[in-house]
């Protein structure tokens, strides 16, 4: 006669092993791995890296609060100095 | 407007300062001009108690942080130019005559020596111990990069009470926007003048129509090409040109000068660095964004 206790762990023993080869399972192990993306996907990355590169590029040419107006350009205006040779 | 000038380091110092506060205006004025005479006592070949003179006689000192911050801006304009801007020029300006300070050289008549040859002398910085260290035999002028250093180096004392504008003779820095929208600075060109709107950075000129002098039969001027050790045989007369600072843009403008009038046209169309160029033979190229 199979006592109570024994009977008990068996029980225990069944369930811990179920649920292993259930997380198993659900893991796809089968599967290849870097799964081959949708193509659109892979679209969207670039695209996205270009324009991060982009933004960089920006942003490190035109500072926040920066004038995007050029530093030097011809004018009219009445001169407040002269430059000659140094 | 407040307007402050002065002689120094061997031309007139004009300081520009729009500012509501007149007494705040005339203190930052008088730290501009202490800061360039301290600059000039330090940095001028014609000092012998400079620390520069210090330094070509006896070829290795620990130096101070304006001399150690004017050699390595010098010798970056030299990498970056590939040696047309070089600090190691000091003997043949002399050999060419330039031995004295300008006025003195006009004065009397430069005796000039034969050139050097070519200049290529090292120049070794170890920022950690602040020493400099020149190879036998080279001495160092830091002229215009000296005047350049210390006009951006006033301005940002200036800066202090308004938007102001720094010239020392060529060179000259701005920072801030003055309620006029820009800093307008006049060009000398053949047949009148081009005035530029000078928002930020610094604008120098370089150019041969100034210092220059005879030794017997020839004229020479202080523009050395490093490459022969002479005063440069360039097509051009002056070029001005904009750049970051006043020191950067001094660096470029003798490097433009060297170059002769095409490559700098086509070097400051390619790198968008706003340039007058006014030729020997009396023409005005624009370029770099400005025709």
């Amino acid at each position: 006669m199979i006592s109570q206790v024994v009977r008990l762990y068996a029980l225990a023993t069944t369930i811990a092993v179920f649920f292993v080869l259930w997380a198993a399972i659900a893991a796809h192990p089968w599967r290849e791995q870097g799964p081959s993306r949708d193509p659109r996907l892979n679209t969207l990355a670039a695209r996205e890296q270009r324009l991060q590169s982009l933004a960089a590029k920006i942003s490190s040419t035109s500072r926040p609060g920066e004038d995007a107006t050029p530093a030097v350009q011809l004018t009219a205006l009445p001169p407040v100095t002269a430059t000659r040779s140094s | 407007m407040l307007r402050h000038t002065f002689e120094a380091m061997g031309t007139e110092v004009e300081c520009l300062v729009e500012s509501d506060v007149p007494p705040r205006a005339r203190e930052a004025l008088d730290a501009a001009e202490a800061e360039i005479r301290r600059l000039e006592a330090t940095l001028s070949r014609f000092s012998p108690d400079s620390e520069l003179s210090r330094l070509n006689r006896e070829g290795r000192i620990v130096a101070g942080p304006d001399l150690l911050r004017v050699v390595e801006l010098a010798l970056a304009g030299r990498a970056s130019t590939a040696g047309r801007f070089d600090p190691t020029v000091h003997d043949a300006v002399v050999a060419a005559g330039y031995d004295r300070t300008f006025s003195e050289v006009a004065a009397v008549p430069a005796r000039g020596s034969d050139p050097p040859g070519r200049c290529e002398g090292r120049v070794h910085v170890d920022r950690e111990l602040g020493e400099i260290r020149l190879d036998p035999g080279v001495r160092l002028d830091l002229g215009g990069i000296a005047k350049g250093d210390a006009v951006d180096r006033a301005c940002s004392l200036l800066r202090a009470a308004g938007p102001c504008l720094v010239n020392a003779g060529g060179d000259l820095a701005v920072r801030g926007v003055p309620r006029a929208g820009t800093w307008p600075v006049s060009v000398e060109t053949p047949t009148g003048s081009v005035t530029l709107a000078v928002r930020r950075g610094g604008v120098a000129t370089s150019g041969r129509d100034r210092r220059r002098w005879r030794c017997g039969d020839e004229e020479r001027h202080h523009l050395i090409d490093p490459a022969t050790g002479r005063p440069a045989a360039s097509d051009l007369l002056r070029v001005t040109v904009a750049a970051g600072t006043a020191a950067e843009a001094e660096v470029l403008a003798k490097s433009l000068f060297l170059a002769g009038a095409d490559s700098a046209a086509a070097g400051c169309d390619a790198t968008g660095s706003p340039c007058v160029l006014v030729t020997l033979d009396g023409r005005t190229v624009l370029a770099g964004g400005l025709a």
